[in-house]
């Protein structure tokens, strides 16, 4: 009994911060860019195939971590610069068809190049197996994912609380004009922020990518989940992102324990309730403006 | 009060011509700002004195004439170029950030600053103790005045200003807290700072200005020295609506 909650907070958890990972970037791209990135999946998505083409030409996990993210930042940089930029100053709806036009023809492409059927990045044989404490055991692997997307988070975490960098995204979050003129290049720091956001969304891709599998459609499902997360969050809201995202994970792991078709339903009346008592989300407004 | 703009012109607007889309806004304007000087923008609402300094600062950008600096073109640079050419603007209603601290909204000016700026901090600190105080306060929560004493703080942090664009820091003060930032002016510009200075309150901009311009719908109408436009109170009657 008390295994069966151990595994699955651990299961949570673990989830909860891979999701984070996408929702940071998501969060962070909405609060300063003003964009809703539908195309967020979608890199998520490209991630976990590049890390499946290079794990399965190069033979190599580690490689797959390393360059598969970094191949979605490239393809991050290509949309922000040029289709996102010339399209700030418009209707959100804009942006909203743009990133939407991306998902479709992303996936587009992948079935194109890699057909429709699902694949999967093969877990690196130093992490395979369980480990074993006494009666309890876990898988090996799913240790590593969630104690690397835990490092990873509370790196970003520091980063953004305790730097000028988070200080510059809340200052432009808030007057991207005022702090142009403050001598700093504003579309720099948007082109960063959005490639930064695809980059983590690369790197979940691959860590899912072995745990779950790679296929078209897991851009779209993932997109949605996040996106809860963020509105539960707070839009625009890092902290928000982060804690939900905790939460969202222990949702679903438990939820899967009980009755696991429901999970996605309450996580929608999860959202709703939230926005009925706090329509700004669990942290909305206290941090963006 | 010497004419110094002939001999040593800081900022040269030449037939500018600026729009918001469709509307045209400033119509074939040109205005010199001589170093070290004072000079004054006045006009009724909607003139087009904030348009001329958002123009300068590359924020609407102009669609005819130049703008430069020294010698240096600056209407084909972005806003953030023309900062680190020694242009800080003020803008109207400030805008501080808010939701960051005193110290954040420095921190963030001094950002784009290429030497050590911790002096400067000090120096900032010492010439502004209301700032010092508060260091930790959020921006949002201070009166108008103490923004505004942060908006002026946080333009001289950062690349070094020799030219400060300012846009109405007198709205919304009370008169005691006015005559602290005419004080402000003052001193900065002793300090070989040269102001461009947009004001409703023309007797206050006129007072502390060495020449003046007036504004009227996009288009200079008059030029001249600050006394002598303070001095004519038919002009200032007719221009401005001042009694
Ligand atoms: N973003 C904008 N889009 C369209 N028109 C604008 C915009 N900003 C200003 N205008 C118009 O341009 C003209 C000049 O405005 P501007 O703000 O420069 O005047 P101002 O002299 O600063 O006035 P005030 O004393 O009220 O601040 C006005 O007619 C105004 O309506
Ligand atoms: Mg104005």
């Amino acid at each position: 009994m008390v295994e069966t909650i151990v595994r699955t907070a651990l299961l949570g958890i673990q989830y909860g911060m891979t999701l984070a990972l996408i929702a940071t970037g998501l969060t962070l791209i909405f609060g300063m860019l003003d964009v809703i990135n539908f195309a967020h999946g979608a890199l998520y998505m490209l991630g976990a195939y590049f890390g499946w083409v290079v794990a399965s030409t190069l033979g190599s996990f580690w490689l797959a971590l390393l360059l598969a993210p970094l191949f979605v930042g490239v393809v991050g940089v290509a949309i922000e610069v040029l289709s996102l930029r010339p399209l700030y100053d418009r209707n959100p709806l804009y942006h909203i068809l743009l990133t939407f036009g991306f998902a479709i023809m992303i996936q587009g492409a992948v079935v194109e190049l890699w057909g429709g059927q699902t694949k999967q990045i093969a877990e690196p044989a130093s992490l395979a197996g369980t480990l074993t404490i006494g009666s309890f055991d876990y898988p090996m692997y799913r240790l590593f994912v969630l104690v690397v997307s835990t490092l990873l988070i509370g790196v970003i975490w520091l980063a953004v609380e305790r730097s000028d960098l988070g200080i510059l995204m809340r200052a432009s979050a808030h007057d991207s004009e005022m702090v142009d003129a403050l001598g700093i290049d504003v579309s720099k720091v948007f082109t960063g922020v959005f490639v930064f956001g695809a980059v983590l969304a690369g790197f979940a891709g691959v860590l899912l990518g072995v745990s779950r599998s790679v296929n078209p459609g897991m851009g779209f499902g993932i997109i949605i989940e996040a996106f809860v997360i963020v509105v539960i969050g707070g839009l625009g809201s890092f902290r928000g992102a982060i804690y939900t995202a905790l939460l969202i994970g222990l949702v679903s792991s438990f939820g899967a324990l009980v009755a696991s078709t429901l999970t996605e339903i309450f996580l929608f009346v999860l959202m709703a309730g939230v926005l009925m008592v706090r329509p700004n989300g669990l942290f909305g407004a206290t941090e963006a403006t | 009060m010497t004419d110094r703009r002939a001999t040593d012109p800081l900022l040269t607007v030449d037939s500018i011509d600026t729009h918001y889309g469709e509307s045209h806004v400033l119509f074939d304007l040109s205005l010199t700002v001589g170093r070290g000087d004072i000079v004054a923008l006045v006009g009724r609402n909607g003139a087009g004195k904030t348009t001329t300094l958002r123009s300068i600062m590359g924020l609407t950008p102009v669609t005819n004439g130049t703008i430069r600096k020294d010698g240096d073109e600056l209407h084909r640079l972005e806003p953030h170029e023309i900062r680190k050419r020694g242009i800080s603007w003020i803008p109207e209603e400030r805008r501080v950030f808010g939701s960051l601290t005193v110290e954040e909204n420095l921190r963030l000016a001094a950002h784009s600053g290429e030497d050590d700026q911790t002096e400067r901090f000090d120096e900032i600190y010492a010439q502004f103790p209301r700032l010092d105080e508060r260091r930790d306060q959020k921006a949002g929560t201070m009166s108008g005045g103490e923004q505004q004493m942060l908006a002026i703080a946080r333009a001289l942090l950062g690349p070094e200003t020799d030219l400060l664009l300012l846009d109405e820091p007198s709205e919304g003060l009370a008169p005691q807290i006015v005559d602290d930032v005419a004080d402000i002016i003052r001193e900065l510009n002793e300090r070989d700072v040269t102001v461009l200075l947009v004001e409703q309150n023309a007797e206050m901009a006129l007072e502390l200005a060495d020449r003046a311009y007036v504004l009227e719908t996009g288009e200079i109408v008059h030029e001249s020295t600050a006394d002598q436009l303070l001095a004519d109170r038919e002009m200032m009657e007719g221009y401005l609506g001042v009694k």
